[in-house]
């Protein structure tokens, strides 16, 4: 339960089946990419256009006993998602998603302790690693707020995978951030 | 070219990512052929698909292997995976390099990168039977 009540408390979560992804893929590109992203802040549509996930790439996280995309749904629609990767010491937070007009409301802190609530109790696992574009200043900060530390790691933007969008820009790459969770 | 490396009957196991012995093997045979790979080629060459997570773990791996070659006294070998779109290895091959000062992206990056791949193509040329 949040410290003070949100939208976010009356969220159901579960788990994705194969069923749910075209709506999975309509949420994180409404979030991070074209015009509908602007609504929210989460936006990417200033860096990248193009798709920023589809069902195939998503497939594979289904298959994978060690992945899982979390829901996050009210009464009336699927409201925001995320990933979640096991790795030998750490797990992995990805696609961090909330509905661009629902957001500023609780609903990203919410998504991210349930992440690392599974990480941490389903994996039994001590951190939690992500990775984040390297502009995105404000999100890095709005992560440092949720206790995750830049590790000094970096990871190039795969600009040679058009699945991923299509970068506006040259210098794109990503850092990794990194939160302990005991 | 690269399905001489792949796992053609196991499912991608995870492990391979922190391989190092095996990513050496890898690089070790890319230099004794005078090429580089990309990084979605050596994922591929792992078994995997190119993703985030998976690209963080293997360029982690990818600083280890470079440490245990340099306590080999053997020449680098990470700056044999590059972008696809350029040739030149990602920004966190650049950072904290102590014997390159310049741009991480152009004609000085191109021949720095160029000199160290020279090195690890001469040594493991030099090597094959």
């Amino acid at each position: 339960m949040l410290p003070d009540a949100t939208a976010a408390d009356a969220i159901t979560v579960r788990e994705a089946v194969e069923g749910d992804l075209p709506a999975v893929v309509a949420l994180v590109q409404s979030a991070y990419r074209g015009d509908a992203s602007t609504a929210g802040w989460t936006t990417e549509a200033h860096l990248l256009d193009g798709q920023r996930t589809d069902v195939g790439m998503l497939l594979p996280m289904l298959a994978d006993p060690n992945q899982a995309i979390l829901l996050f749904e009210d009464a009336d629609q699927l409201r925001a998602c995320v990933s979640v990767e096991r790795f030998e010491d750490h797990g992995y937070i990805g696609m961090v998603t909330v509905q661009p007009t629902g957001q500023s409301q609780g609903m990203g802190r919410r998504i991210l302790e349930t992440a690392e609530a599974h990480i941490r109790d389903e994996w039994g696992l001590p951190a939690a690693q992500m990775t984040v574009i390297a502009q995105r200043s404000e999100l890095i900060a709005w992560y440092e707020r949720r206790g995750y530390q830049l590790t000094g790691g970096t990871v190039p933007f795969p600009y040679d995978e058009a699945r991923f969008g299509n970068p506006k820009r040259a210098d794109l790459f990503l850092v990794v951030m990194e939160k302990g969770l005991s | 070219m690269i399905d001489e490396y792949a796992l053609d009957d196991d499912p991608p196991d995870k492990r391979a990512l922190y391989d190092v012995p095996r990513i050496t093997a890898i690089l070790h045979a890319v230099a004794a052929e005078g090429r580089w790979i990309s990084y979605s080629e050596m994922l591929m060459a792992l078994g995997f698909q190119f993703t985030r997570p998976k690209m963080r773990v293997l360029c982690k791996t990818l600083d280890h292997v470079d440490a245990l070659a340099a306590t080999r006294g053997e020449p680098e070998l990470a700056v044999l995976v590059v972008r696809e779109s350029d040739g030149l290895p990602g920004q966190g091959w650049w950072t904290g390099r102590r014997d390159y000062a310049g741009l991480w992206t152009g004609p000085e990056a191109r021949a720095f990168v160029d000199a160290v791949q020279a090195r690890a193509f001469a040594y493991w040329k030099s090597k094959q039977p």
